[in-house]
C-alpha cells in the first residue's frame, strides 16, 4: 500500500527596502503627486521610477521630476479572473498608460466603473484617495478615469 | 567554433496531472532515458546542466534536491532558472569553450502541483504591478491587445493558431490529447484577460525533458547539429518595452541565424518549434523570428503557412498549446525540433526539414528568448 501525496503551503515575510529614489516616488503619492525618474544623460523619464536608466546604464538624478496628472491609454485588457486580494471585482479593466511628460508607461487601473467607453488612446487622468486616506501607496490613486472632452 | 550535436533526447509523455511520481522519479526518468538514448553512461558526462523554477518545486536553489536523479552527484553541475532550453544554451557554451565534450541538460516542471498564476505573479515587482494582479496572463493579454491593436489583426487570427496546435497535438504521441477545436469554440470559450480566453490558454502540464549535447568526436548518436543559437533579453516594466515586438526572440534569433549563416528564414528553415504562452503570442513570434513580415502574424495564419500541411510548419508538435510542463517547454520545443531533422517525428513529422528552430522564452511577456537553430547536417 502507497500513500500519494501531502499538500502545503509556503508563507515567507519580506521588508522590502524602497531605496532613495522609491522613497521619493511613494512620498509623492501621500502627497497626491506623480513623481518620474530622469536620467541625467538621455533625458527619459521613468514611471514608475527604477533607481537606474537600463540603456546607459547609469543612476537616475537624485531628485524626481512631476509628471501627468493625464495619461493616454496605450493599451489595456478587461480582467474577468477572480482571485484573492483583487483591488476590485470582475469586470474592470487594468491599462498601460502614458503619463505627460514621462518616457515609459505604467500599468494601472484604468476606467473605474465606466470601462465600456474606454478605447486606446483615451485621455484618462487620475482618482485620487482622500489625503486622509493615501498610505503612500501605488494604490493611493484608485484607478484613472476618462477625461471629459469638453467641445 | 566547435560543432556540437545533439545525440540522445527524451520526453515524458506529458499529463495535465502526474499523481503517480514524484518530481525526482520523473526527473530521474527522463534523465536516464537521454542518456541511454546517446549511448553514454553518467559516468562520462563532463557536466549537467538543469533548468528549472525554485517557486514551482516548492524549494529553494531547488538544484540541489535534483542532483541525484539527474545524474549528478559528485559530477560538475549548475542550473538556470529560466526555461530549461536556456540550460541548453549554458551546456552548449560549455562544450564551445572547451572545457567539457558532453552535457546533459535536464528540465521538467509539474504544473498541476501548485498555482502558476500565483507562482507568475512573483515575478511582478510587489510596488507597483502585484498588487494588480500582473501575472502571465494580465502581460500576455496586453501584449497581444496591444500587438493586435497596432496592425488590425482581427482575434480569430489567435484562434486559427488554438485550431492548428490542438490538430497537431493530435498526432504528437508525447502531447496532451484535447478535443479538437474550430474557431467558433475558440472564440466563445470563457474569457480571461481580454483578448485571452481560457481556449487561448495552454493546459497546465506535468513533464520533463532531457538532452545529451556532444562535441563532434564524442557523438555516437548524432540526431541533429547545432548551426547556431542566441539569446536576448528586454526590458523589466511592460511599460518601457514596445509590446508589439517581442524583441527577445527577435535579437535572440538574429544572433542564431548570424552563426547559421540564415540570411533568409522563410526559405532556409523548414520547420519552426516556438514557445506560445498564449495563441496570440505564435502570432507575434512569427514576427520577431523572420518567419513572416512584421505586422503580417495574423495574414500568415490565415493563408496556412504555418499548418503542418503548409510550406512553413510551425509548432508541428502542438506547441504549447498541446502541452506545457512549465518551466521546460522550450527544451521539448528543441526535443522536437531534433526529431524533425533527425526524421524522427512519426505522425507530424515535416517533409524533408533538414534545418529546424526552436524558441523558448521566460519572463512575463517574453521578456527573455532563446533560439537555437537545428541542421541534419554538420557546419562546415
Amino acid at each position: 500500500m502507497s500513500l500519494t501525496h501531502i499538500k502545503g503551503e509556503i508563507a515567507v515575510p519580506y521588508e522590502w527596502s524602497y531605496g532613495p529614489v522609491l522613497g521619493q516616488f511613494f512620498a509623492g503619492m501621500k502627497d497626491g503627486k506623480l513623481l518620474g525618474a530622469r536620467c541625467a544623460k538621455c533625458k527619459r523619464v521613468m514611471i514608475p521610477p527604477l533607481p537606474v536608466c537600463g540603456p546607459c546604464f547609469l543612476p537616475v538624478e537624485n531628485v524626481l521630476v512631476e509628471v501627468g496628472p493625464e495619461a493616454v491609454v496605450q493599451t489595456y485588457t478587461i480582467i474577468n479572473i477572480t482571485y484573492p486580494g483583487q483591488l476590485m471585482s470582475p469586470p474592470y479593466a487594468v491599462g498601460i498608460l502614458r503619463l505627460t511628460g514621462s518616457h515609459t508607461r505604467m500599468q494601472h487601473l484604468v476606467g473605474g466603473s465606466g470601462i465600456a467607453g474606454l478605447r486606446i488612446g483615451s485621455r484618462v487622468r487620475p482618482v485620487w484617495k482622500p489625503p486622509e486616506e493615501r498610505t503612500g501607496s501605488f494604490f493611493d490613486i484608485r484607478w484613472f478615469e476618462p477625461v471629459e472632452e469638453t467641445q | 567554433m566547435r560543432r556540437v550535436a545533439v545525440s540522445g533526447v527524451a520526453q515524458t509523455t506529458m499529463m495535465e496531472r502526474n499523481r503517480s511520481e514524484s518530481v525526482q522519479e520523473m526527473i530521474h526518468r527522463v534523465s536516464h532515458e537521454a542518456l541511454t538514448d546517446a549511448g553514454i553512461s553518467r559516468e562520462e558526462i563532463g557536466t549537467v546542466i538543469v533548468g528549472s523554477s525554485d517557486f514551482m518545486d516548492g524549494i529553494a536553489i531547488n538544484n540541489v534536491y535534483s542532483v541525484e536523479p539527474a545524474g549528478a552527484f559528485l559530477k560538475d553541475e549548475s542550473k538556470v532558472a529560466m526555461d530549461a532550453l536556456f540550460a541548453a544554451y549554458y551546456a552548449w557554451m560549455r562544450i564551445l569553450s572547451g572545457a567539457y565534450d558532453t552535457a546533459l541538460v535536464v528540465g521538467w516542471g509539474k504544473g498541476s502541483e501548485t498555482d502558476i498564476n500565483t507562482w507568475s505573479s512573483l515575478q511582478a515587482d510587489p510596488f507597483y504591478t502585484r498588487p494588480l494582479g500582473l501575472d502571465g496572463i494580465q502581460a500576455a493579454a496586453l501584449q497581444s491587445s496591444a500587438y493586435m491593436q497596432r496592425w488590425g489583426i482581427d482575434e480569430r487570427s489567435g484562434a486559427g493558431v488554438v485550431v492548428k496546435n490542438l490538430s497537431n497535438a493530435r498526432r504528437n504521441p508525447r502531447a496532451i490529447h484535447r478535443p479538437p477545436m474550430d474557431a467558433d469554440e475558440v472564440m466563445a470559450s470563457q474569457p480571461l484577460a481580454s483578448p485571452i480566453k481560457a481556449a487561448d490558454c495552454p493546459p497546465i502540464t506535468d513533464g520533463a525533458a532531457a538532452i545529451v549535447l556532444a562535441a563532434e568526436d564524442r557523438a555516437r548518436t548524432p540526431y541533429a547539429w547545432i548551426a547556431g543559437a542566441g539569446t536576448g533579453t528586454d526590458g523589466y516594466q511592460l511599460g518601457s518595452r514596445d509590446l508589439t515586438v517581442i524583441r527577445s526572440a527577435r535579437s535572440a534569433a538574429r544572433r542564431a541565424y548570424g552563426l547559421a549563416g540564415i540570411k533568409d528564414p522563410p526559405k532556409e528553415v523548414h520547420a519552426a518549434e516556438v514557445s506560445e504562452y498564449c495563441s496570440f503570442q505564435e502570432l507575434l513570434l512569427y514576427e520577431a523570428l523572420g518567419l513572416c513580415p512584421e505586422g503580417q502574424g495574423g495574414k500568415f495564419i490565415e493563408t496556412g503557412s504555418p499548418f503542418l500541411d503548409g510550406p512553413l510548419p510551425v509548432n508541428p508538435s502542438g506547441g504549447c498549446l498541446g502541452a506545457n510542463p512549465m518551466p521546460c517547454s522550450g527544451l521539448v520545443r528543441l526535443v522536437e525540433a531534433v526529431l524533425q531533422v533527425a526524421g524522427k517525428a512519426g505522425d507530424h513529422q515535416v517533409k524533408n526539414a533538414r534545418c529546424a528552430l526552436a524558441h523558448g522564452a521566460s519572463g512575463l511577456a517574453h521578456q527573455a528568448g532563446v533560439v537555437f537553430v537545428l541542421r541534419t547536417q554538420p557546419p562546415p
